[in-house]
């Protein structure tokens, strides 16, 4: 008893010394709003505003009407360029595909000739250009099918794909950033907050005040995990009802609470993470470093921004570690496809455990450091 | 210089004799001028020149010897008592003599040389002295920067084969109500392939339902009852496709993928049937992914990392530089010493430049080497570009440093106005003119983009200066406007 009261009073020391920093509070909103809103609005359809040139050597019927067949917002209106120019201008990275349909296309597309289009394609702009290329080729296809119907016999059988999108029918991207950038700011902003609060206590010397005072170290790490998780709790709780469900319009298909409940599993664990890392570090400098090197790794590789089953089997395991891995897991599962319990449980479980490692690594660590400090 | 106040009032005279040994050493072998205030006389002879004090007046400044030699006393107790009655008498209404400001002033060995007349405007000398002392607090933390370099090898090593854009090993299952060769032959052309992975088949609607939920399949198939036989008979069949949408982008490619496969099946069900001449395509369309022509994520990649690992690391080092201070309280050397803002800022951003500049050689070596990605256009052009950039990241953080009051916030608001930024809207990912709204605006901007594409341009695709100017220009702008942004901020006086 005597200890929780020690951990509220230790808490709320923690929540004063934040609202004293007023320009700390400024950037916490900013990022759970309008970092949020930009970035969720930010993210294109894979195929968006797709800059196209083409190099029309034909100048028939047919070329006219696929040069009218790229259009916004999947392309932006092709640029009618010439072969000269076409290498200038993908070296300059003003297109990212050339298409160059050869003089006589259509009359040797008539007299049964199989003439060949050509399509460049700058591959180092990868998603675009990949999705971008099947599209062209579809588009084209369509075009020159339209114009040799009646001049040839269907011949393929009559089977139809119906694709369809679930939880996303339209693909739309900003419901998968909006969300995806709640997590990454959750995991940064308890890591930081953690973290630094515990390093500037060592800077400024107030740690030498707990120490003297009838709290232990266990009491001292509680109240930061606690008060920071409830400060990252409220902002994100915030960002999700009134910026991804209200501003950006985001169905949520399943449950709000189970999410925060996984929320609050992920942050005992970042939270750990933070303290865990600031007893690395002897420097607020030396804590920035670090923090970017966990922090980098974990937001790229945890699958919030590429698929993780397409990265090496190596990474996939190492990831298996990583707190933000099973969150992420477990938020598309109930955010996007309306998940219960009964789904996502090995993700509660896996979060249960790496927090608690991380917790009894961090206060171990926590109180040899403070041990040498006394 | 040491300036000293009444540093041996209280002590006993064992102590105080200790003391003055350590000053005259300080000042005979180290030469080091000292400065102190005091009111014994006994001390004040042991310096090399003093002044008599009363009431705020120099009343004299000489050697100890020569004062005593002029008034004609025995010894200093004598001179001084004869100058202070001399001041008193001229002052009737002066205080009692208790209170009296006894303060000889003192100065040791090297005379202080003149003082150069305070002069304003820029100067190089204070400049450099700020960059020695931080080149000295990095050079005495050797674990920051081992930390910043081998920070960003690892980084890259993470990230240059962490992120892949190749969509591969997806995860898919048929449901086939139709359960004949010719269905199972459609799964395996799916299956076949080194995009998807075939998972046990479902059963029934409810276990579709349930297995893309739980995101174990991203793409199920549905195979309706009577397939081959409708094929044989010519009726239009349909095949249903459930790609799990929550993710845009893999959707997308998936979506890409299942209807090249399903043409692909329908060709070859063609040329089985009618023979090779029927589907002799109407034509073709010849595929040329210039610049990375196996279309693999390293090179493209790997020059894009370089930028970001450059803007993080050393933006995230300066942002602490100046507020450390602020928070440990040495700012006030910026306060009361003539050094200018500007020259506070710069002196302090040499040092992480050129770790920066360390860290871009060995980024591009690494790439070069270890990640097999060539360098085939204008080195000299991208280590251009890089300085360039680094300056302008350091300077950023230094912005960031002026802006804020603790060390907390500008390591959370350089993370936060860092790692979005240049991760997505530099073109890392999606090309920058695909992007829509502030984050488009942001991109255009923000020098990540620019270097990006330099370092694409001279990575994979063979460029040089000339090629690439007009993505210097914007480069040449972000430097000065963030340095005079930084400058602008920094207050000369605490408010």
């Amino acid at each position: 008893m005597r200890s929780a009261h020690n951990i509220l009073h230790l808490g709320i020391k923690e929540l004063r010394s934040l609202v004293r920093d007023p320009i700390m509070l400024v950037l916490i909103v900013y990022a759970f709003t309008f970092s949020i809103y930009t970035a969720a609005t930010a993210m294109p359809e894979t195929l968006h505003k797709a800059p196209i040139a083409i190099v029309d050597e034909d100048r028939s019927a047919l070329s006219n009407h696929i040069i009218d067949d790229f259009y916004p917002p999947y392309f932006l209106p092709p640029a009618l360029i010439t072969t000269a120019e076409m290498d200038a201008r993908m070296d300059a990275g003003l297109d990212t595909f050339a298409l160059h349909i050869p003089s006589g296309f259509q009359r040797d597309l008539l007299a049964g000739h199989s003439p060949v289009l050509q399509l460049n394609v700058d591959a180092t702009r990868m998603s675009q250009g990949f999705t971008g290329s099947s599209y062209i080729q579809a588009i084209v296809s369509g075009e020159v099918n339209d114009f040799m119907r009646g001049y040839r016999a269907e011949t393929a059988p009559a089977v139809d794909l119906v694709l369809r999108a679930r939880f996303n029918p339209e693909l739309d991207k900003s419901w998968f950033g909006g969300i995806m950038e709640i997590i990454s700011a959750i995991t940064m902003l308890s890591i930081v907050l953690t973290g630094a609060a515990l390093i500037r206590e060592r800077e400024h010397g107030t740690v030498e005040h707990l120490l003297v005072m009838p709290v232990t170290p266990f009491e001292i790490m509680s109240s930061k995990v606690l008060a920071m998780a409830l400060v990252v709790l409220a902002a994100s709780w915030f960002s999700l009802t009134f910026i991804v469900r209200g501003l950006l319009a985001v169905p949520i298909e399943g449950s709000v609470a189970l999410f925060f409940a996984g929320a609050t599993l992920h942050l005992f664990a970042t939270t750990s993470m933070g303290i865990f890392l600031a007893t690395l570090a002897r420097t607020m400098p030396q804590f920035g470093l670090l923090l970017l090197m966990f922090l980098l790794p974990l937001q790229v590789l945890s699958g919030g921004m590429t698929p993780r089953e397409s990265m090496p089997d190596a990474v996939q395991f190492i990831m298996q570690a990583a707190p933000n891995t099973h969150f992420v897991m477990l938020s598309q599962a109930i955010l996007y496809r309306g998940a219960g319990l009964d789904v996502v449980w090995p993700q509660f479980l896996s979060l249960a455990a790496i927090g608690a490692v991380l917790f009894t690594l961090a206060l171990a660590r926590f109180r040899k450091t403070l041990a040498t400090m006394a | 210089m040491l300036i000293l106040d009444e540093p041996t009032s209280g002590v006993d005279p064992v102590a105080r004799d200790a003391f003055w040994r350590i000053l005259i050493d300080l000042a005979r072998r180290d030469n080091v001028t000292i400065f102190i205030s005091t009111h014994f006389m006994n001390e004040a002879e042991r310096c090399d020149r003093i002044s008599l004090m009363h009431a705020g007046q120099v009343l004299v400044s000489d050697t100890p010897a020569a004062i005593i030699e002029k008034r004609g006393a025995r010894n200093l107790e004598e001179a001084f008592i004869s100058h202070l009655e001399e001041a008193v008498a001229k002052n009737p209404p002066a205080p009692p003599a208790a209170g009296a400001p006894r303060q000889p002033q003192e100065q040791a060995a090297p005379a202080a040389a003149n003082l150069a007349p305070r002069r304003q405007g820029f100067s190089w000398r204070r400049l450099f002295s700020y960059t020695r002392r931080e080149s000295l607090e990095l050079r005495r933390d050797p674990i920051r920067l081992t930390l910043a370099s081998l920070g960003s090898v690892m980084l890259m090593l993470v990230l240059g084969y962490g992120i892949s854009m190749d969509v591969e090993d997806l995860a898919f299952a048929v449901l086939d109500q139709d359960q004949t060769t010719l269905s199972r032959d459609y799964a395996l052309n799916l299956a076949g392939s080194r995009y998807f992975i075939e998972h046990s088949p479902i059963r029934n609607h409810a276990e579709l339902d349930q297995r893309m939920r739980a995101g174990e399949i991203s793409l199920s198939i549905e195979i309706p009852p009577g397939f081959a036989r409708d094929i044989a008979r010519g009726t239009p069949v349909q095949i249903g496709a459930w790609i799990d949408g929550a993710m845009p982008m893999r959707a997308e490619t998936v979506r890409g993928y299942v209807q090249g496969m399903h043409q692909h099946w329908l060709t070859a069900k063609a040329r089985e049937a009618y023979g090779s001449e029927a589907t002799a395509g109407l034509f073709s369309i010849e595929t040329r992914f210039r610049y990375n022509p196996e279309v693999t994520s390293l090179p493209a990649m790997v020059p894009a990392v370089i930028p970001l690992l450059l803007m993080l690391i050393p933006a995230i080092l300066s942002a602490l530089s100046v507020v450390r201070e602020k928070e440990l309280g040495s700012i006030v050397n910026l306060y009361v010493t003539p050094v200018t803002r500007l020259e506070f800022l710069l002196g302090k951003q040499i040092p992480y430049i050129a770790l920066a500049m360390i860290n871009f050689l060995l980024l591009t070596a690494l790439a070069v080497s270890l990640f097999g990605v060539p360098l085939k256009g204008s080195f000299l052009a991208l280590a251009a570009a890089a300085l360039l950039y680094v300056i302008a990241a350091t300077a950023f953080g230094l912005l960031m440093s002026a802006f804020v009051r603790s060390q907390v916030a500008a390591l959370f608001g350089t993370a936060l106005l860092t790692i979005l930024p240049a991760v997505q809207f530099s073109g890392l990912i999606d090309p920058v003119s695909t992007l829509e709204g502030v984050g488009a605006l942001i991109g255009q901007i923000y020098p990540t983009t620019h270097f990006v594409t330099i370092a694409r341009g001279t990575f994979s695709k063979g460029l040089g200066f000339m090629d690439l100017r007009a993505s210097f220009v914007p480069l040449l702008i972000a430097v000065p406007v963030l340095i005079g942004l930084g400058a602008a901020l920094l207050r000369k006086q605490e408010r």
